[in-house]
């Protein structure tokens, strides 16, 4: 029996079409019964309402059929291109699921393909590569995703699942021992207060666009090097206040552009140096948390002054631990060309903010710098992460289940089945945890053994 | 029936290795399947002793009692027969991991089970210790034992239990055997070393017995067993002469029959009390588990009192079951109250526990520790990797228990048998039972501690449930021949009648105008007015039929997954595969394959630190293997 796996193909969102892949025997079955379109010509497009289980329309769509042995994965496939809406790709995916497809591992689809001879033996090596890179991709982009938070917070919530699980197994599997009463209201809590982080989580991500997260670059300096007027300069419009005294930015700014294929966030800061006021000191120590958070920052100096004074210690020691380039601003007035003293010295360019000049070339050296760090490319990237948000809204059905069986009173290997399903779809982004380690905890929290 | 002439040329089929539950099991299967069978051990006196707690059965054990009797062996027969209490585990949760347990008369099982043996055609028993192995060429021939003797063997399985290289411990008294007042077995250790073969230390404990006249039972809670027995073995299936196959014979008394499997005794419960947490807190320094003298792995479930105490010390009381050992003697077993302290601290805490305060101990508490041999070592069919026609089953393979012992002899039984015999192997998938899932987490993960099964340990319990064990292992006992041909009739018309039913079930409408089987799954099976012909079903299939309507969305999935199971099982890793140099798969995970060897891509896969990806990208280079390997065939 093989499994039919389904994946999105096309980074959502951005244009007005997405296109979900699905490989497997059960294709023929969806085009049939999901589509009303029974024995479709292979490879002919096909518009037609895609109805859930349920009997519901959710999208007019377009399909295409290919028959074993004549698509990509050498399966038979089914490519259903509906509309770029998030809620629409959800819902079909879901529903592809309830009709017993499997949301597909990292590199599953050409894994397919080389096992069918799609792709020949010669390349075996660079397929298992690709899959090598797509899981590193994946688990790196866990980790990098919500500043870590994403793959901070599933972790404890795996290990909340764990402990849940011990409770209930071990009041399954020592029933004579001692062990404390078990309070199935508090289970329910725990797992509602789980639910809530899900969701938080998955709203947070859907606000903030930070799934497919924005690469964040922190424009940082000395007071009136001219960070502001660079920051307008790419936004293209004039969102920061500019002045020629010292100190006029206190609130950091944020505004996306896109560069290339990336979406980045630029941050304007509080120029930073030695302040004595409490409101600039605040404003400086707001600079430090963004330099922080940084994925790429833009040192800038005035390059028209003789000797451009170092930044305070802290700042020195995050630029360079962070890839950092360096913006000579001010060209303009004059060309000092300085260069910082540190191991690694970073890129540097000169331009000037007011005449727009040397802006191309400063943003050929940041996408540069950019693949460099992110060392994928974006549309891959859009792609993991709208893997990871469908494994997040499969384990909350799990866990939802858990509460409606949990009500139901239907035994406790029934509640436990749908925990571990749920912590399946946690294994598969951040790693997998055993039976064993749900011992370990079990052993550890309670005294068992007659 | 004496010993006959063994010479190298007339060899016996199978030599079995100790008499304990996994070699009685063994010895009774590779007889069942044809095979010319010698069963040596130690002591006569001994066979399928119940060396710690007198019960079998229990959550995961319980379920394994049963697929042992699905497989035709003879664990769930003598425990029925024999047992003095019987209960039935987890009423109050559902169906999928309900287990039956039994108290029973110690004695009773090891004379029965010895009288099964005496009985058993082509069996050879024999009171002698193995010290040796004969070895030629990788590949086993036999064994040396005491007296010198030499048995000349097609296959030998080692089931010698707790007794290589052990010793017990009580306080600083150290003394050698595999039980208290039992021998060591010595020569043996050597020769595994000898051949390649790998041994590790655990240890395991033993609480005090005690003279129950001495106990004071007043106020102590009672605890008697279920009124409506829940018995291991299936009785449905068999004729006659397959249920009293000991009991028909004069010698064995029918009369014992009449008294032991039913409920004859009560159990009770009585707790540690804080007198007794501090004796055990200011005498830690003489337990040899914490003075370091033992240095074996113990069960992190059977823990002495001495760990319970420290590692839960924030618990005032611990729960101590007093257990009755049988109905011919007044020896009762302090279930909780497993030690290695000296003997006068374990009076003292006896003294400090309700209803134990004048209580005489005839038995003390003791430690074993003993060597295994990592059964990863072994092949699915419990065949050594190293040393042909060798096969270990039982606690030599870092397993604890009775009933996970017995499971593994009748396994490596059948498969030693059928080597002689020139026949095919039996292996037992861990998507067809507890059987399956023990053999394959022994085989394939190893052990850190003593194994024991949980119920947790299966990924898909729903369809392990204790009264389906026949259904699920019938094809199994049809190809194998574990059966009588009118019992495998009899288990076929049983599963297609519960077929049937479950049909009928779902497609007539009560009363109340809902099927059946909607209001099965809705309300309490006792609001139901079944039709007249269901209730006239023998109870196992009506319950069977219940089960399988109750759960049947929810076994349909766990079917689907555990098919996926068995694909990926089907995938063969050959022996020479090699893990090194795969571009893509990490070091941590090529060091845990190089290890532990799976001999399936299923096996790996559940090889913790061996993520999906790791599985996608060996599936493709064992492909790639496959496929040059078959080119230079060509
Ligand atoms: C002190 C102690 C405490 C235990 N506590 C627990 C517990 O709490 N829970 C639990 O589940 N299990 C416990 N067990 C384990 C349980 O008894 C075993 O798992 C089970 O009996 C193993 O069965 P077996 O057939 O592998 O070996 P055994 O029952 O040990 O039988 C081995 C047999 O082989 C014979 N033999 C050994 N060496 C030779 C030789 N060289 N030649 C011939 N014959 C030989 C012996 O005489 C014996 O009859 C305990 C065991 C002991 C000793
Ligand atoms: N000639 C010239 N002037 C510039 C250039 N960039 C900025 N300036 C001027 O420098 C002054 C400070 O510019 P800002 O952009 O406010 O500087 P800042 O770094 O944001 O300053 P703070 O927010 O105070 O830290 C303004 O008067 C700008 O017009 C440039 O490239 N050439
Ligand atoms: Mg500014």
């Amino acid at each position: 029996m093989i499994e039919t796996i389904i994946a999105l193909a096309t980074p959502a969102g951005e244009s007005a079409l997405a296109v979900i892949r699905i490989s497997g025997p059960l294709s023929h079955i969806i085009a049939k019964e999901a589509c009303d379109c029974t024995n479709p010509t292979p490879r002919k497009t096909y518009l037609v309402d895609y109805q859930s289980s349920d009997g519901e329309t959710l999208d007019q769509v377009v399909i295409t059929l290919f028959n074993k042995g004549k698509s990509y994965t050498g399966e038979d496939s089914l490519e259903i291109s509906c509309h770029g809406n998030p809620l629409i790709i959800e819902l079909i995916s879901k529903d592809l699921m309830n009709r017993g497809c499997r949301i597909a591992q990292p590199g599953e689809f050409t894994k397919q393909a080389f096992l069918n001879g799609k792709i020949d033996l010669p390349q075996a090596e660079s397929v298992a590569q690709i899959i090598a890179a797509k899981n590193e991709q994946s688990l790196a982009l866990a980790q990098r995703n919500l500043k870590g938070k994403l793959s901070n917070k599933l972790l404890s919530i795996q290990k909340d699942i764990l402990g849940l699980q011990a409770s209930i197994e071990a009041h399954i599997d020592f029933p004579e021992d001692d062990l404390i009463k078990e309070d199935h209201n508090k289970y329910q809590q725990n797992v509602k207060t789980i639910i809530k982080e899900l969701e938080t989580l998955l709203l947070q991500a859907n606000r903030t666009k930070l799934l497919a997260k924005n690469i964040r670059v922190v424009l940082a300096g000395l007071p009136n090097v001219g960070k502001s007027s660079l920051f307008n300069a790419l936004a293209g419009k004039n969102r920061a206040l500019i002045h020629s005294d010292a100190g006029t930015t206190r609130d950091y700014l944020e505004f996306d552009i896109k560069i290339g294929k990336y979406w980045i966030t630029l941050v304007d800061t509080a120029g930073v140096h030695n302040a004595s006021e409490e409101i600039e000191l605040a404003g400086i120590e707001m600079s430090l948390e963004q330099a922080e958070e940084a994925d790429l920052f833009l040192w800038v100096i005035d390059n028209s002054v003789p000797h451009p004074s170092e930044l305070p210690k802290d700042f020195t020691k995050l630029i360079q631990s962070k890839p950092t380039l360096l913006i000579r601003n001010k060209s303009d007035l004059g060309e000092n060309d300085w260069i910082p003293n540190y191991k690694k010295t970073p890129k540097a360019i000169n331009i000037s903010s007011t005449e727009k000049s040397g802006l191309k070339q400063f943003e050929r050296l940041l996408l540069e710098l950019i693949q460099e760090i992110t060392g994928v490319d974006a549309e891959n990237e859009y792609l993991v992460s709208v893997r990871h948000e469908l494994l997040i809204k499969n384990c909350l059905d799990e866990l939802n289940h858990f509460l409606q069986k949990s009500k139901e009173k239907v035994g406790e290997e029934i509640t436990s089945l749908h925990l571990s399903e749920a912590r399946e779809k946690l294994d598969m982004m951040i790693g997998r945890k055993t039976n064993e380690d749900m011992l370990d905890i079990l052993f550890g929290e309670f005294c068992i053994g007659k | 029936m004496t010993l006959r002439v063994n010479t190298p040329s007339k060899p016996y089929d199978v030599i079995v290795c100790g008499a304990g539950h996994a070699g009685c099991e063994a010895a009774i299967a590779a007889s069942k399947q044809g095979a010319d069978v010698l069963l040596l051990t130690g002591n006569l006196d001994t066979i399928a002793q119940m060396s710690c707690n007198p019960a079998i059965g229990g959550q995961g054990k319980g379920q394994i009692v049963r697929e042992i009797d699905a497989l035709g062996g003879e664990m769930a027969l003598n425990a029925d027969f024999t047992a003095i209490q019987f209960k039935l585990l987890n009423t109050s949760k559902g169906k999928a991991v309900q287990a039956p347990r039994a108290q029973c008369d110690k004695k009773a099982y090891q004379l029965r089970m010895k009288h099964v043996l005496e009985q058993q055609p082509n069996l050879t028993l024999f009171q002698s210790m193995v010290d040796g192995l004969i070895v030629q060429k990788s590949s086993c021939k036999g064994v040396t034992s005491s007296m010198g003797l030499h048995f000349y063997g097609k296959t030998v399985i080692v089931t010698t239990g707790t007794f290589l290289q052990a010793s017990t411990h009580i306080g600083q008294s150290k003394s050698e055997g595999g039980r208290l007042g039992d021998h060591s077995a010595k020569g043996l250790s050597a020769h595994f070393i000898k051949h390649g073969i790998e041994l590790r230390r655990f240890k395991t404990g033993t609480p005090p017995r005690l003279l129950g006249n001495s106990i004071n039972f007043d106020g102590l809670d009672e605890q008697s067993g279920d009124k409506n027995p829940s018995k291991f073995a299936f009785y449905d299936s068999r004729s006659d002469s397959e249920m009293f196959h000991v009991e028909q014979n004069r010698r064995w008394a029918i009369k014992n029959n009449q008294v032991l499997g039913s409920n004859l005794v009560k159990c009770f419960l009585t707790s540690t009390t804080e007198t007794t947490h501090k004796h055990i807190n200011e005498n830690l320094h003489l337990s040899p588990l914490y003075k370091g003298d033992i240095v074996g792995t113990g069960p992190r479930y059977c823990p002495s009192i001495e760990d319970k105490v420290v590692r839960f010390s924030n618990k005032d009381s611990h729960r101590i079951h007093l257990e009755p050992e049988g109905v011919n003697t007044d020896e009762w077993y302090i279930n909780g109250l497993s030690t290695c302290l000296p003997f006068e601290i374990q009076q003292k805490v006896l003294k400090s526990i309700p209803g134990l305060e004048n209580a005489k101990i005839i038995r003390p508490a003791y430690a074993v520790e003993y060597d295994y041999a990592p059964p990863t070592q072994l092949n699915k069919c419990l065949e050594s990797l190293l040393i042909k026609s060798l096969f270990f089953a039982g606690q030599i393979n870092g397993t604890s228990g009775y009933e996970e012992a017995a499971a593994q002899g009748l396994i490596a039984g059948i498969n030693a048998s059928r080597s002689a015999l020139g026949l095919d192997s039996l292996s037992i998938y861990r998507n067809e039972g507890y059987i399956g899932v023990l053999i394959d987490d022994l085989t394939t993960k190893g052990v850190t501690e003593p194994y024991r099964m949980f119920t947790s340990r299966a990924e898909h319990r729903l369809l392990f449930n204790h009264g389906s064990a026949e259904h699920r292992f019938l094809l199994k006992s049809q190809a194998y021949n574990l059966h009588s041909r009118s019992r495998r009739e009899n288990i076929r018309n049983q599963l297609q009648t519960t077929d049937t039913w479950i049909k009928t079930l779902e497609t007539t409408k009560a009363e109340s105008g809902i099927t059946y089987a909607h209001q099965i799954k809705s309300v309490s099976e006792l609001e139901i007015l079944f039709p007249e012909s269901f209730h006239q079903l023998p109870r196992s299939v009506q319950d069977e039929v219940i089960y399988r309507i109750t759960y049947d969305g929810y076994l349909k999935r766990e079917i689907a997954a555990a098919k996926r199971i068995k694909n990926a099982e089907n995938l063969e890793i050959p022996p020479s595969f090699s893990y090194n140099s795969l571009p893509g798969l990490r070091t941590e995970c090529m060091e845990k394959l190089n290890q532990l060897k799976p001999s399936t891509l299923g096996q790996a896969s559940r090889i913790s630190g061996v993520n999906p990806a790791d599985i996608s990208i060996i599936h493709i280079y064992l492909e790639r293997f496959t496929k040059l390997q078959k080119d230079e065939g060509d």
